[in-house]
């Protein structure tokens, strides 16, 4: 079995806030990586194939800062097997910088032969329940650490779903002990297009298995909420926030911004807007 | 509805552009959109991301057909390759032999030069031989060398450089100060960035040559008018840009 404390125990510290490491950001790093924030978080396969300058800036980063990985290619629900290639790219890029977290989706991505390179939602119910348990494991086998899932945002869900989604959440992790990536943009999305409470589903996560928060802005398309983490995080999404960090202190915190990229000095102000949250949350000065 | 069958019937209707049946059957839309808009959510945002990234891969070829014709282009291309990469970035890879037939010839040598810019970027570099080695050299004609692998020769009878370079401009007059002549243009990588190097036909030759490990006198033999000076400037460029990794 993969050592599950190992990682995650040994290397998470309390209330960390950081950004998205993102290529419109790298000159600004190259020539000082003074910043306001704690960590930085790299999309994994943004870096993956690269020796050139992707992997120089996380060398780079990492000499200064503690980072992680977050991933968009696991496809963990696609119902074909695991891509053992991948993972193992995965694994060679991220052991050797030693990150806190190491993060995909609980989604499918598409098929090997086409992949639709978006986050797609499945049924929750059973069947999947078992086939996620299992496919988790494997994965955590493989990788020697504890998987991190983070919940999507999602335009539709199936009639086969026989549960929520925060109850197959709970469940997974439970069952599997994976860590779940709680992204907060995203319950409160999924909580408007689906017509649900948000903080029914907070409340039934358990607080140990939230391993990190994201945070992000959405755009409001008038007919539905679209994930999109191009703009600043919305009123509504820190109040929610409050709850989570309340309910995870242990969890850091990340600022997600991936379209419309504003220059670096915004996302750290935005990073700063959580800091501030946690410690008004946390009663510290 | 399997799992299985569930995800094959939903690729198939984002790849198609139709919303499968069977689909329809069992999605519960979000917010007020209807089954149709929901499914277009979903198939919209996999052409705009894929469009998306070979605006970013190919922006030389955006920059001379326009917006509109660059985005007809990518919407036919995504049709007939969907993307078998986990790694969206590289997505692309086959527009050379795509656009083979285009009605603009240089066009598919042009992706070529992005594609082979973006491996150089993201290459490691290697280790030059040390240029005292060369000062000490008896005979350098028994010399055979080895190049950095970080590097590739374009041969073309356009200056697909100089249209490269002119990529994210607009402007008419820039593409007017263009000189349409061949050009061979060698781009290497042996620093932190990507360079470029002009050579004239007869140093393209004589590179090749050397490159298939002939002797530089062997290389030599076969351009039996080869200019003096041309021959000492490649080779002193080649030196000094680092660009032989081994000799023997």
């Amino acid at each position: 079995m993969f050592q599950k404390e190992v990682i995650l125990n040994k290397a998470l510290k309390e209330k960390m806030v950081g950004v998205g490491l993102r290529t419109e950001h790298y000159s600004r790093l190259e020539e000082s990586l003074e910043t306001k924030v704690d960590f930085f978080e790299a999309l994994t396969e943004n870096h993956m194939n690269s020796a050139g300058r992707p992997l120089k800036i996380l060398e780079h980063i990492r000499s200064d800062y503690p980072l992680s990985f977050h991933g968009v290619s696991l496809n963990i629900a696609h119902h074909s097997g695991l891509n053992y290639s991948y993972m193992k790219k995965v694994k060679e890029l991220v052991t050797p910088f030693e990150p806190m977290i190491v993060s995909d989706h609980l989604c499918w991505t598409g098929a090997p032969e086409s992949n639709l390179h978006n986050l797609l939602p499945f049924p929750y119910n059973n069947e999947t329940l078992d086939f996620l348990v299992s496919r988790v494991n494997e994965v955590q086998d493989f990788m020697g650490r504890e998987l991190v899932l983070e919940n999507l945002s999602a335009y539709f869900d199936y009639k086969e779903s026989t549960m929520k989604e925060w109850e197959f959440l709970a469940e997974l992790s439970k069952r599997s002990g994976c860590k779940l990536l709680f992204d907060v943009n995203n319950i409160y999305v999924n909580s408007q297009n689906q017509k649900f409470d948000p903080h029914t589903y907070m409340d039934a996560i358990e607080s140990e298995s939230i391993a990190e928060i994201h945070l992000a802005g959405f755009t409001d398309m008038g007919d539905f909420l679209f994930d999109t983490h191009s703009k600043p995080v919305f009123p509504e999404v820190w109040n929610l926030f409050k709850k989570a960090t309340r309910k995870a202190p242990h969890a850091p915190t990340l600022i997600e911004w991936d379209d419309d990229i504003p220059d670096f000095d915004v996302l750290e102000e935005e990073a700063l807007k959580a800091r501030a949250i946690i410690s008004e949350v946390h009663g510290e000065a | 509805m399997k799992l299985k069958e569930l995800q094959e019937d939903f690729l198939e209707g984002i790849l198609k552009n139709k919303l499968p049946k069977s689909i329809a059957k069992t999605m519960l839309p979000g917010g007020s959109l209807d089954l149709e808009g929901c499914f277009n959510t979903y198939r919209n945002d996999y052409t705009a991301r894929l469009s998306s990234v070979l605006g970013d891969n190919f922006e030389s070829l955006w920059t001379i057909l326009g917006d509109e014709e660059f985005f007809k282009l990518t919407l036919k291309y995504i049709e007939k390759n969907p993307s078998r990469l986990y790694d969206l970035g590289e997505y692309g890879n086959d527009l050379p032999s795509f656009l083979k037939d285009h009605e603009i010839p240089y066009l598919s040598e042009l992706s070529t030069m992005e594609i082979e810019f973006r491996r150089l970027f993201n290459s490691e570099m290697e280790e030059p031989v040390d240029p005292q080695v060369f000062a000490s050299l008896e005979d350098p004609t028994s010399l055979k060398m080895n190049f950095t692998k970080k590097h590739f020769l374009f041969q073309s009878k356009y200056p697909l450089y100089k249209i490269w370079e002119k990529r994210g401009d607009n402007s008419e007059e820039s593409f007017s100060q263009i000189e349409w002549k061949p050009e061979n243009c060698l781009m290497y990588k042996t620093t932190d960035t990507v360079q470029v190097m002009f050579l004239t036909n007869f140093q393209a030759s004589l590179f090749l040559n050397l490159r298939e490990q002939l002797s530089l006198g062997d290389a030599l033999e076969k351009h039996p008018d080869a200019p003096g000076e041309e021959v000492s400037d490649l080779f002193s460029q080649m030196v000094s840009h680092s660009l032989i990794t081994k000799i023997s």
